[in-house]
């Protein structure tokens, strides 16, 4: 049916907090780009068990909807969720009019973050959440796909950005927040002009922590304000 | 916990190459008076920013239309 994976996606995060990620939060953060699946993660719970009675109960009583182990390439019954999950940290929801997987826990990721990741996720699509650029480029190096690779590429942009247009006036805890996510020589020089001192030096430390470990940019920047 | 991200070296390395490559050509073509920039003339495939899954899928159809129609109309010369 039509819309059937979207309607799921939806209904199931207006129970639970639903976290969107891979391709679908790309495009959510503005790339054109396709995507054939979509990727979410369902917030942790107690234990596994109870984590995937939550997705039997939205997902077994729909016709056609099966589980798909994508670490053993085939159909696993419901009852084989929990082994499932425990080796691939996911599941494969096919028979809906897209795939759509389930994360326990994202590639490089850990079930622990899924809290500091709902915090941080400031876009939202109903009642889901967007995950955020950062932890986004997270589920998305070294996975050896070109795809990820643009992906990231086009995210520390994003990141870079509308980090860079923000550090050039925020306060110094805004500064360290923003810099505990991600730093490039960009965000660090615009930190430079910030009028606040503290937020200034933050900039200073992070070009330096750049140049240490061979960062042209940085390398060129510190040696021009010698 | 999720560690910091930066880009990585390969990368950073690659922007510093095109920088340069970018930094001689400016130097070779001397001064150049201002020119107004190109506006940016792209359309949103949506008018609102997506609001729902389906919004997601609809861009994600509407590039794949675009990719097939675009290909379709590819020649190798």
């Amino acid at each position: 049916m039509p819309g059937e994976t979207a309607q799921i996606v939806e209904s199931l995060a207006t129970k639970r907090r639903v976290l969107v990620l891979g391709g679908m939060a790309v495009i959510a953060h503005g790339l054109s780009r396709t995507t054939e699946d979509a990727d979410i993660w369902l917030e942790p719970m107690d234990s596994i068990s109870a984590w995937c009675d939550v997705v039997r109960s939205e997902l077994t009583p729909l016709a056609g909807a099966y589980f798909f182990d994508v670490s053993q390439h085939r159909k696993i019954s419901p009852e084989e969720l929990e082994e499932s999950i425990d080796l691939a940290g996911m599941v494969r929801v096919g028979g809906l009019d897209r795939y759509l997987d389930i994360f326990y826990q994202p590639h490089l990721l850990d079930v622990e973050d899924f809290d500091t990741a709902w915090g941080f996720a400031t876009l939202g699509l109903g009642a889901a959440r967007i995950l955020d650029e950062s932890f986004l480029i997270a589920t998305k190096v070294d996975t050896g796909r070109f795809s990820d690779q643009q992906d990231v590429s086009f995210l520390e942009g994003k990141l870079r950005s509308e980090m860079s247009a923000q550090l050039a006036v925020c306060d110094a805890a805004e500064a360290t927040r923003l810099l505990s996510r991600y730093i490039d020589h960009v965000t660090c020089e615009t930190a430079l002009t910030n009028p606040d001192p503290e937020v200034r030096e933050l900039g200073l430390s992070g070009l330096r922590e750049l140049a240490a470990d061979g960062n042209p940019f940085a390398l060129a920047a510190l040696k021009k304000m010698e | 916990m999720l560690k910091r991200h930066t880009p990585s070296k390969e990368s950073v390395w690659a922007e510093w190459e095109r920088a340069k490559r970018a930094a001689k050509r400016r130097a070779a073509r001397g001064p150049q008076p201002d020119r107004p920039r190109t506006p940016d003339n792209s359309e949103p495939w949506l008018k609102h920013p997506p609001r729902t899954i389906s919004d997601l899928f609809y861009i994600s159809d509407k590039v794949a239309e675009a990719v097939a129609e675009c290909r379709a109309k590819l020649h190798r010369l």
